[in-house]
């Protein structure tokens, strides 16, 4: 896999669009799944173009069209993301208040949908009103916030108290992840979610075990929220 | 046969946008400039707005090897640095942004950089409409000094464009865009509809006015700043400011190296570093080293950003704010620790006072601080950033203030110094 991951970022570096396409077409083709091109493929390049932002050795343009190019080829991804069976379980997703960075929230949101849950991503720039009024409309089992960048963390915190306080009946799980929580572990708790991930996959498997542990069921029947 | 085949890129791109020109002219933003009541935040937003736009579109220009973007750079002047001259005039820096103006104009920054690389048909479309702005301005110029009445023209910089030079200006112009391949036409009249489009709902943002949507951001103070939060708080906001002068004014380097560039960055920086202060230490130490790097990979070592906080700190002593004074002079001197770390203080006066020594260093006499430099971008080096030399030597070299035997001597002095501080003392003998 890190082949594969390589000759991406290679394309990329080239500006070769359509290139980088094609190894992830190949890739599919000889066998690989999608979570794998996500979380070996699009995560690792998407950090090694960064660090080499940091180090000076690619410009903010070439940094603005490797993320580019990765979100068109994710949407290209979309039919195989969307035919997963249905669990009867609803994820709201958002990027915190002035938070840009969406790459990471709109995969662990593509992995819940591959594991039959049904998501709703808001996206970046995402203020409590709006989440608020998404929430009180969709009714999520589980709602998850990212953050990226370290200051948005108190913004986050915001944001939870102010769910907890306004949307009580159903009120949902609170989860988080992003860079922050990667580098402090204890960081989740202490700005009052309910559970993180520090990734995608694990992230959908976190959630279905607290659900389960609190007496919810993961396939439609029974105590589920929608049951 | 199809009649617009026939047509010129130019004929092409006025007759297909001439509607949204003329939209543009209906703007209520510019009815009020015309009619002299338009606000003056309105106008810093837009000169705001369109730096950030304008420094996106003059860098990805910059960037280009095709040869038709090289042909247009020699004819273009740098319309930013007007901006950024009636920028500085209006010394508007703590005049809040109109917030949603400045995340329209961070898209379209966005977008230019994106499109240079993928559809190089729209990037002309784009160029056409930001290069066609420079007419417009011409006709609303004295509406401008009408409405503002600047003493001594200035602050009309961007306005007044190419002055009388404009309609040959354009003519060239026109000329060179209209060698552009056939091919590229479609997506160069996609590229100007879209660029119209975005400037318009830029406008709309900008006037009439809401009390709601304004706050300061980092473009406010640097329109290359890209998006980061600065401190709300005035009195912290102008504490930095006054930092990043008195580190700007320490060491003649950044001056030197990175020009008004840079002074503009030094500004932003400061800003971001302030906001910190309100982070729990672990998250400040953690945000430090990381800025510490991306700055040393540029050629600024972490020495600077070291004396950087310290004088934030300092000052902010006095003022009120007991706990933002005291993280950041606890990062500051976090910092100094690693530093010294890596150089002990001994071993840093002697490399010092040997780079100061060598004839290279010495006759530069508007680099006095290059000895620290150099010696705090070896600590650099040790700590795991090695960028930091390989940029200096590389900047020495391009400026042609030292030649290769030179730059040797340097990394001799340097060699000597990381050897030495195995045993405690320096190989070769002081
Ligand atoms: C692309 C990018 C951008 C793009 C984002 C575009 C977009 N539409 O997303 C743009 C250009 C907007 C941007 C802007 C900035 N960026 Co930026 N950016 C990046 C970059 C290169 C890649 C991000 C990415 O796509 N990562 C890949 C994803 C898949 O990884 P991930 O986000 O970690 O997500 C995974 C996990 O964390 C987790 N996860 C994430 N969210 C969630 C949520 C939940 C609920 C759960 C359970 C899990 C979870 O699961 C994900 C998938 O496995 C990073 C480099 C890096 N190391 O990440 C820098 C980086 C994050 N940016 C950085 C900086 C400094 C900035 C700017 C301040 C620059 C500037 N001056 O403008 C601004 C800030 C903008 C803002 N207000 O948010 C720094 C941050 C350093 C720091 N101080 O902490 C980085 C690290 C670059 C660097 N090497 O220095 N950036």
């Amino acid at each position: 896999m890190p082949r594969v991951a390589e000759a991406y970022l290679h394309a990329l570096l080239a500006a070769d669009r359509e290139g980088a396409r094609q190894v992830v077409q190949a890739a599919l083709q000889s066998g690989v799944s999608v979570r794998d091109i996500y979380l070996e493929v699009f995560q690792p390049v998407q950090r090694e173009v960064g660090r080499l932002w940091l180090l000076n050795r690619v410009t903010v343009a070439m940094e603005h069209f490797c993320t580019a190019a990765t979100q068109t080829i994710m949407t290209e991804l979309y039919p195989r993301i969307l035919s997963a069976r249905r669990i009867q379980k609803t994820l709201l997703a958002a990027c915190v208040g002035p938070e840009l960075h969406e790459i990471g929230m709109r995969m662990v949101a593509d992995f819940f949908e591959m594991g039959g849950w049904d998501t709703y991503f808001l996206g970046s720039g995402v203020g409590a009103d709006r989440l608020l009024a998404a929430i009180r409309f969709r009714k999520p089992d589980l709602v998850a916030i990212s953050v990226t960048m370290t200051y948005y963390v108190a913004q986050a915190k915001e944001q939870i108290g102010c769910i907890r306080r306004e949307a009580r009946n159903p009120a949902p799980a609170i989860m988080v992840g992003g860079l922050p929580f990667l580098a402090d572990a204890e960081l989740w708790r202490s700005i009052g979610a309910d559970l993180w991930s520090p990734d995608a996959r694990h992230a959908v498997e976190s959630a279905s075990a607290w659900l389960l542990g609190k007496g919810q069921t993961m396939s439609g029947e029974g105590t589920g929220r929608h049951g | 046969m199809d009649q617009s085949n026939a047509l010129s890129l130019m004929e092409k791109l006025r007759s297909g946008t001439w509607h949204r020109h003329k939209a543009m002219e209906r703007l209520p933003f510019v009815t009020a400039l015309v009619e002299g009541r338009l606000p003056l935040d309105s106008y810093v937003g837009q000169l705001r707005g369109l730096a950030v736009i304008f420094s996106a579109m003059e860098q990805a220009l910059a960037d280009s090897t095709s040869p038709l973007l090289v042909r247009l750079r020699s004819i273009m002047k740098s319309r930013f640095q007007l901006l950024c001259e009636d920028l500085a005039f209006l010394a508007s820096k703590c005049v809040p942004d109109i917030l949603p103006a400045v995340r329209l104009s961070l898209e379209i920054a966005a977008e230019i950089r994106k499109v240079v690389l993928v559809s190089p048909g729209e990037f002309l479309g784009f160029i056409y409409v930001l290069e066609g702005t420079t007419r417009g301005n011409r006709v609303h110029l004295s509406d401008i000094k009408d409405c503002f009445h600047f003493p001594e023209e200035q602050g009309t910089a961007f306005y007044a464009g190419y002055g009388e030079r404009t309609r040959i200006h354009w003519e060239e112009f026109s000329f060179i865009l209209n060698q552009a391949n056939r091919e590229l036409h479609p997506a160069a009249m996609q590229g100007a509809e879209k660029m119209y489009e975005a400037l318009e709902r830029f406008h709309f943002a900008l006037f009439p006015l809401t009390d709601s949507a304004r706050g300061l951001t980092a473009t406010a103070l640097n329109p290359e700043a890209g998006d980061h939060p600065v401190p709300r708080d005035a009195v912290i906001l102008e504490a930095a400011l006054r930092a990043a002068r008195r580190c700007w004014d320490e060491f003649p380097y950044f001056a030197i190296r990175y020009g008004s560039r840079g002074r503009r960055f030094a500004d932003s920086d400061a800003a971001w570093l302030a906001s910190l202060s309100d982070l729990s230490a672990r998250v400040i130490a953690d945000q430090v080293l990381w800025f510490g790097r991306v700055l040393s990979c540029r050629g600024m070592p972490t020495l600077l950003l070291e004396r950087q906080l310290e004088l934030l700190a300092d000052e902010l002593a006095g003022k009120g704010k007991a706990g933002a004074e005291e993280a950041l002079f606890q990062a500051a001197a976090d910092l100094r620790k690693a530093r010294e770390q890596w150089m002990p203080p001994d071993c840093w006066a002697r490399t010092r006072k040997r780079l100061a020594e060598l004839p290279v260093l010495s006759r530069a006499a508007d680099l006095p601080d290059l000895p620290s430099i150099f010696s705090a971008a070896l600590a650099d080096q040790r700590a795991g950033i090695p960028e930091c030399l390989h940029s200096l030597m590389n900047w020495l070299r391009k400026t042609g203030r030292a030649a290769d035997e030179e730059l040797d001597g340097i990394r001799a002095v340097l060699a000597a110094a990381y050897r030495a501080q195995g045993d405690g003392k320096e190989e070769g003998g002081a």
